[in-house]
């Protein structure tokens, strides 16, 4: 008998048996699952690194925690306004970690992380915020604001404002409520089923699309460098004044528009200012080089 | 130390165990936590025994935060709410100033004299009116030593032999203070 | 058993025992029938008895204030670090220094951006700039009769308490330049923290912002005085100082 190699393969079983054992048993360095009494009004903070965090809303005063982590050490705090998730490694690599959180709906939620994706439903106040993972955040009853650098950022049913800000992710809305403030710089903005009175947005080399309803007194910002701007404005808008600038790109619009003289020693470019209706609400539309696109109007004012 | 796996009851609200471990060890969101789930009592101790609520708030600071010292200490032979409240009435005995600013009822009766039964009985007398709001306010107003032995017995539940030690009388004193103390509430309740 | 009934004398004498159930069977016996039969002692058993059973049921009462924050200032207890353990301690602390540094800088130049910024938005179109400059004209030109846009940018801080003295020695580009350099340095020592996917976007769309910035500065080389081309140009610059200040604060990958 080969006794070098039977004592490999005893020495394989060995080492393989309890590992076998240990993964079944700790399949997760660290869990934790547990239900807290918890305030309607309260905040849940939640961060982690890589993985996933996954949060929804219901009607009770209290707040589920379903977290495992890889490598990494979870820990919980909480009191009856505050619940803290956080994780930390002790050997360098945390491993994935996955948070699955019930909270009130009335609640407020922070939500960090690096390259894990986030994404949240309900909540009174939502913050969410990662570098490289995807952020989703929907039906949040207040205000919204979501960050990501390289991730997606989408948002949907969000009833009291939002600001979204993306470097090169696509920042993708609809059905937002109140002020909206959404920058990115290489990413595309999509907002749709817009109700607001005010609305900025910024992007480098991205595209920019609008739909929504318009406040007559409200105010609506679009500035791109090379990137495209297409508004699409409700058929039944009572009135808007327009400010559209370009210094290279092209300016197309449904509405009636005129030409008005460029400005003094300016060779390029358009600046076009027109008027629907009686006036009212105000959109500035800039861009450097990318084209302008204006839909839906029926029918405007000649400026001369 | 966090230990590398971790397993919370299904509901921390039902077990406070895993606070007060997580507290000993230094988690002090944790300790947050014992404490709201337990400074009612605790207040309640310091302001029975003290009757002066403002003192009452600092003895009930001075109790968690010798808990919070002490805690790491508990070793769990007895229930923590046992430990704690003990605790609390070590402190509220130690503390020196606790008949500053008292308002007695019977401010004439004093710690080491009192009426004799004979004084405090007989002759008719109205119906006892012990309602709560009302005998809180007459153990506010018995004179300091009756009022300790009554809220560490009748109150507290605390045995005369352990009353004795704490206060450092015989257990027949801490019997007599304690019947005094019954004989001047029901004076004071049926006036 | 006692053939005597007690008296009240000797009923007072008995009570205390006989409520801390120190009688014995007869004595306790003597105590209940002469209670019983006399209207004075039963009411004082009665009322006594009735005082301990009610101090047994008292609850809990609460203070009239939290008392927690007292408490908290009181006890000292370590903060759990996050950071790892052993020999990342000296990085952990760099990152800390970088990251406070970072947030100082973005609080101590975001006033002075927004005030420069803010200035020449409101700048006289009219004013003389340097020939070959794209510079923007200092931020002590005196308000315009062109109404600038009223957007303000969302990059901007609040405006800090920055002196008059101290706006007019920089303008808005100088300002601007300096912030980028600062952050810029920032960024560029935590490389080795971010993740490298991560450090390839921001370098890339860095550029981009950087081809913003020189298209805006090569049309305002034709065209000095067009508020529109300087609003592009503050745009990026603007776009530029935010993404820095993003990468400055970024947790690191670990």
């Amino acid at each position: 008998m080969n006794w070098t190699y039977a004592r490999a393969m005893l020495a394989a079983l060995l080492i393989a048996s309890p590992l076998a054992a240990q993964r079944d048993d700790d399949d997760y360095r660290s869990r934790i699952d547990t239900t807290v009494n918890f305030d309607r009004a309260g905040t849940v903070d939640l961060s982690l690194v890589s993985g996933e965090i996954v949060v929804s809303s219901w009607d009770k005063n209290s707040v589920r925690v379903k977290a495992t982590s890889e490598r990494g050490v979870l820990r919980l705090d909480a009191s009856s306004l505050r619940l803290t998730l956080t994780v930390r490694s002790e050997h360098g690599n945390l491993g994935d970690t996955r948070y699955e959180v019930t909270i009130p709906n009335g609640a407020r939620l922070i939500a960090r992380s690096v390259s894990g994706d986030i994404r949240s439903r309900g909540g009174s106040e939502v913050e969410a915020r990662s570098v490289s993972g995807d952020v989703e955040v929907t039906d949040v009853s207040g205000r919204a604001t979501l960050e990501s650098v390289s991730g997606t950022v989408r948002g949907a049913r969000i009833a009291g404002g939002l600001r979204a800000n993306a470097v090169s992710g696509d920042l993708d809305m609809s059905d937002i409520t109140g002020d909206v403030d959404v920058q990115t710089v290489s990413g595309e903005i999509g907002l749709g089923s817009v109700t607001s009175s005010y609305v900025s947005t910024q992007t480098v080399s991205g595209d920019v699309t609008f739909t929504g309803k318009i406040d007559p007194k409200g105010r609506y910002d679009f500035h791109a460098h090379s990137g495209d701007v297409r508004i699409t404005l409700p058929p039944t808008l009572p009135g808007a004044s327009f400010s559209v600038e370009t210094f290279s790109g092209d300016v197309e619009s449904a509405c009636k528009m005129t030409l008005t003289p460029n400005d003094v020693g300016r060779r390029h470019g358009q600046h076009i200012e027109f008027t629907i209706g009686s006036g009212g609400a105000h959109f500035t539309i800039q861009t450097f080089s990318g084209d302008v696109r204006i839909e839906g109007c029926a029918a405007s004012k000649k400026e001369e | 130390m966090l230990a590398a796996k971790i397993h919370v009851p299904t509901s921390i609200a039902d077990d406070g165990a895993a606070d007060i471990a997580l507290a000993a060890a230094g988690d002090r969101r944790a300790f947050e936590r014992v404490y709201r789930a337990h400074l009612n009592h605790v207040y309640a101790i310091c302001v029975r025994m003290t009757a002066n609520r403002v003192r009452a708030e600092e003895l009930t600071q001075d109790v968690f935060v010798r808990v919070w010292e002490k805690l790491p200490l508990f070793r769990g032979e007895s229930a923590f709410s046992t430990w704690l409240h003990r605790l609390a009435v070590n402190v509220v005995l130690n503390e020196r100033k606790v008949e500053g600013r008292e308002r007695s009822r019977t401010a004439t009766v004093d710690e080491d004299e009192g009426e004799s039964l004979e004084e405090m009985g007989g002759g008719e007398r109205a119906p006892l009116h012990a309602e709560k709001l009302d005998l809180e306010a007459a153990i506010a107003a018995l004179p300091p030593g009756a009022r300790r032995v009554f809220v560490l017995h009748d109150v507290e539940g605390y045995k005369h032999e352990e009353i004795a030690e704490m206060l450092g009388v015989t257990s027949g004193g801490s019997k007599a203070q304690l019947h005094r103390a019954r004989m001047l509430l029901r004076e004071a309740l049926t006036r | 058993m006692s053939e005597t009934p007690i008296g009240c004398d000797a009923f007072d004498a008995q009570l205390a025992s006989y409520l801390e159930g120190e009688l014995d069977f007869a004595a306790r016996r003597d105590v209940e029938r002469h209670a019983g039969a006399c209207a004075r002692c039963g009411a004082l058993l009665s009322d006594l008895d009735r005082i301990r059973r009610e101090a047994a049921t008292l609850g809990d009462l609460a203070p009239s204030r939290d008392l927690w924050s007292g408490i908290e200032a009181r006890i000292e207890a370590p903060v759990v670090p996050l950071a790892p353990r052993g020999a990342p301690a000296v990085r952990a602390r760099r990152r800390a220094w970088l990251a406070a540094a970072a947030a100082v800088l973005v609080a101590a130049t975001s006033g002075v951006t927004y005030i420069a910024t803010r200035a020449w938005l409101q700048g006289k179109s009219t004013t003389t700039v340097a020939s070959n400059s794209v510079t923007p004209s200092s931020t002590t030109a005196a308000p315009s009769a062109v109404r600038g846009p009223d957007t303000t940018p969302t990059t901007t801080a609040p405006v800090s308490n920055v002196s008059a003295d101290a706006r007019k020695k920089l303008s808005a580009e100088q300002t601007y330049d300096l912030e980028i350099s600062q952050l810029t340095q920032i960024v560029q020592e935590r490389r080795d923290e971010l993740d490298p996917a991560t450090v390839a976007v921001i370098e890339k769309n860095l550029a981009l912002i950087d081809g913003a910035i020189k298209e805006s500065k090569a049309a305002l080389a034709r065209d000095p005085r067009s508020r529109f081309l300087n609003e592009q140009l503050n745009k990026a610059l603007n776009r530029k100082v935010e993404l820095l200040r993003t990468v400055a604060l970024l947790p690191t990958h670990t």
